[in-house]
């Protein structure tokens, strides 16, 4: 789907959805082809990773036995431990309104007992914003109030 | 091919007490598995549920783990939340496929790892 960028009611059905005869009152807000709400998702950074190894520790880690098999995961933030994601050593961690991934590969060092594999980290975040307010939920409807409508 | 998807369930915690409720489930930690024949990529998730409207309590007794499961997922965003994971995890499921069969060769000299004995660990690990 897409949005509406033409007065017209082609371009309508093109952006929002809809069955011909193309008639306006499938095209009410809080309906199946004009949502209330988007899901906006924030990436951090906007492209690649954040690495660190001192303070403030942002990275990573994987944990290896010396056979090469992961046994557990956790990452740091600007300096805040997210915990050990544990569970077979996941290579996303959602908690907090964020989901942290697992990003490029940086250094290997070998431990006492295991392997540890350092990487960089990013998030993403997800929040709902209104949308199509300007389109009417019930009542006279017309195509300038659909100019702008959009179907995600 | 696109992966498999299979949610699995590793903590339920509960509040005793919670509004007049008791043994109200709270804070839930699973894994959605994305799984392409052998290679599986996991994704860890904490969720804490929403417990501040407790109008549909179901007793500890009658909550099943596949309800755990939906509660959980729906808190996240639902299938909104796994094919917003995919893409990472599909790309971590190539990654194995390619590396697939290799193995280390030592007939090049090779120079050691660096050791960090004191670097960052997991303190709960147990070796």
């Amino acid at each position: 789907m897409g949005t509406v960028t033409q007065y017209n009611m082609a371009n309508i059905r093109d952006a929002l959805g809809g069955s011909n005869p193309v008639s306006l009152s499938q095209y009410y807000r809080g309906g199946p082809r004009v949502p209330t709400t988007r899901t906006v998702t924030v990436r951090d950074p906007s492209s690649g990773d954040y690495f660190n190894m001192s303070n403030p520790l942002t990275h990573w880690l994987q944990v290896l036995t010396y056979g090469g098999s992961p046994i557990d995961a956790a990452g740091y933030w600007f300096g805040t431990n997210l915990g050990n994601f544990g569970s077979g050593a996941p290579t996303s961690f959602t908690t907090g309104g964020f989901t942290y991934f697992r990003g490029s590969f940086r250094e290997r060092r070998l431990g006492d007992y295991t392997i540890e594999d350092f990487y960089g980290i990013f998030r993403t975040s997800s929040s709902t914003v209104s949308i199509n307010t300007g389109v009417p939920s019930s009542g006279q409807i017309s195509i300038s109030q659909l100019f702008g409508a959009e179907n995600p | 091919m696109s992966a498999t998807v299979t949610m699995k369930l590793h903590e339920v915690h509960i509040f005793e007490s919670k509004n007049g409720y008791e043994n109200v489930v709270g804070m839930v930690r699973w894994t959605v598995e994305f799984s392409r024949g052998q290679f599986v990529s996991r994704a860890g998730v904490e969720t804490l549920l929403d417990v501040s409207s407790l109008s549909n309590f179901t007793p500890i007794a009658q909550v099943t783990r596949e309800q755990v499961l939906t509660w959980a997922a729906a808190a996240q965003g639902g299938d909104a939340f796994v094919e917003h994971l995919r893409p990472h995890h599909e790309n971590e499921l190539d990654l194995q496929e390619r590396r697939a069969g290799l193995v280390p060769y030592e007939g090049i000299p090779l120079d050691p790892l660096p050791y960090h004995p004191t670097q960052p660990t997991i303190p709960q690990q147990v070796l």
